[in-house]
């Protein structure tokens, strides 16, 4: 239920992974740089499908963007410390699952305000971390847990390896045994040209 | 958080938003970390080794001299090092035991790895040059900034871009020594305020392209005309009027064929007549002769320069000589003497 996109008045449905629609403000929308490019000119017949996220999420970043209609145009990351307090509540009252979802749709949707405070968010996260409480945040394995890893790696490769030369052992021994037969044959019939040639020979 | 999962436009802005120095560290996490990091767009810079302290160095991203940016210091003192915990920091050139702690003010990482002998130091630095030349795509060409007691500490490298010589004890034979082992293709600047200077006595640094003296009163009259620079800038001068008129001679018959630019800030005081009466010399058109200086002038003079051009100078006027045609511009006042050499014959 859509139209002409200029107006800040049209409303937009958006449909979520669930399937479920709600209504988004034209003027919320046209922060997201992938709404502009696919339908912004063209407008859209019905809902629009961003049916990778699910309604909670979604919600979640069109308030961000319904309560940024206002603000100046973007020019650039703000440092954290320069954010509103509305903006610090948004970021506080998400847990981590519900954050990494926001980045991700922020990102699909490219709205470069959102994305860029979440992004400025995560390097904080390792601002003044040393490499093995980087490697926490960022849940790498340690060096340790790698080797650990690479250990049994290379047992399981070695019994994989033993497995596979035993098949390989039986593959052959029931080649041979397939084999037999027909060799005979091939034996068996060149005898039999053998036996003919020095038949006509002794003619 | 599983960072490394996000797409690649997320991450790159993550890192975009790091600084060099945690960068470095984010970078020594695993293959894939430095592989990010190494993709990035980092505008190519050089890199400077600072070592003004003992057992400690400093390695620093810089644009501009004297405007170093560090990315890490590392301390190779052995007695803190005891009884603390360390971890083990793997990467392509780098697998060690360390620690890694901040200075309080700056946020700089200090990198706590002591080794035993000289040798594993030196291969350790350039070590780390080598990883910040390909990760952070650093121009290889290394720099120092240094006081010549700690020179044993430098990395392996027989050519340094720039070299900044501090304060050291004084000892002739560290100089030559230095000069020896390295040759300096840019620039020399002598930040040492100490009238014992590091390069008294010292002939090995004449032929430096750029040499930048910031105290200059130790500088003997022989030494001066020795010089073979491209551009020689001395502040705080002792030189007498009678030096400066046979520098001007020298090159009138021909020497110091490859010099641009001489500026001399005096300390005793330069009367402008008596040089310039010494010379047969035409007016000075600056429409026409325009006064043009190289790079490392601009980023090692910057304020010097920007004081002489705002300075009435009090005579000038244009030398040519005769064996080659070159024309040069004196510019003089009361206690500066600025010898500009035409390379476009007039």
């Amino acid at each position: 239920m859509t139209s002409p996109a200029s107006s800040s008045e049209v409303k937009y449905l958006i449909e979520s992974s669930e399937g479920n629609t709600f209504d988004v403000s034209g003027a919320a929308l046209r922060q997201s740089n992938t709404f502009n490019a696919m339908f912004l000119n063209i407008g859209a017949d019905g809902p629009i499908p961003f049916t990778d996220y699910n309604e909670a999420t979604l919600k979640k970043v069109f308030e961000y963007c319904e309560h940024s209609v206002n603000e100046e145009n973007y020019s650039g990351p703000k440092h954290q410390d320069d954010l509103s307090k509305w903006d610090l509540n948004f970021f506080n009252e998400m847990d981590q699952k519900m954050f990494i979802d926001v980045i991700n749709a922020s990102n699909f949707l490219d709205i470069e305000r959102l994305t860029s405070y979440c992004c400025e968010r995560i390097a904080r996260m390792l601002r003044g971390k040393n490499t093995q409480e980087m490697i926490k945040v960022i849940t790498l394995p340690t060096a340790e847990e790698l080797e650990a890893k690479q250990k049994v790696e290379e047992k399981k490769a070695a019994a994989a390896k033993k497995v596979a030369e035993k098949a390989a052992e039986t593959a052959e021994k029931t080649e041979t045994l397939e084999e037999l037969p027909v060799q005979q044959l091939v034996q068996t019939t060149r005898n039999k040209l053998t036996r003919k040639y020095l038949s006509f020979s002794n003619e | 958080m599983r960072i490394l999962n996000f797409p690649y436009l997320v991450y790159d802005n993550i890192l975009k938003h790091l600084e060099p120095s945690e960068l470095l560290l984010f970078s020594f996490c695993s293959l894939k970390t430095r592989a990010l990091v190494s993709r990035m767009r980092h505008t190519p810079t050089h890199s400077i080794f600072v070592l003004d302290r003992s057992e400690e160095m400093n390695y620093a991203l810089v644009d501009q001299p004297e405007k170093e940016e560090i990315v890490i210091t590392w301390n190779w003192e052995n007695e803190k090092m005891g009884g603390v915990r360390t971890e083990r920091i793997k990467a392509k050139y780098i697998d060690l035991e360390c620690r890694i702690t901040f200075k309080k003010n700056s946020n700089t990482p200090v990198l706590w790895c002591s080794f035993e002998n000289q040798s594993s130091r030196k291969r350790f630095a350039t070590s780390l040059h080598s990883y910040m030349c390909e990760v952070f795509h650093v121009k290889p060409e290394m720099q120092f900034k240094l006081s010549l007691d700690y020179m044993d500490e430098l990395p392996n490298t027989n050519t340094v871009r720039d070299v900044t010589l501090l304060d050291t004890n004084f000892n002739p034979q560290a100089v030559d020594q230095f000069f020896d082992n390295f040759h300096v293709t840019r620039a020399l600047f002598s930040k040492s305020h100490r009238l014992n200077n590091p390069l008294k006595n010292s002939i090995k640094f004449h032929r430096v392209n750029n040499l930048f003296l910031n105290t200059s009163c130790w500088l003997n009259p022989s030494q001066f005309l020795e010089m073979d620079c491209e551009n020689l800038v001395m502040a705080e001068s002792s030189l007498q009027i009678r030096d400066l008129i046979s520098f001007v001679n020298q090159w009138l018959e021909g020497s110091n064929t490859r010099l641009k630019t001489m500026y001399v800030l005096s300390n005793i005081g330069i009367d402008a007549d008596t040089i310039l009466d010494h010379f047969d010399s035409s007016p000075w058109n600056p429409e026409v002769d325009k006064l043009e200086y190289n790079k490392p002038i601009h980023e090692y003079c910057e304020k010097i320069w920007h004081d002489f051009i705002h300075r009435e100078e009090t005579r000038n006027g244009v030398l040519e000589r005769k064996c080659d045609g070159l024309r040069a511009i004196i510019r003089l006042s009361t206690a500066q003497f600025h010898f500009h050499v035409l390379h476009n014959k007039g």
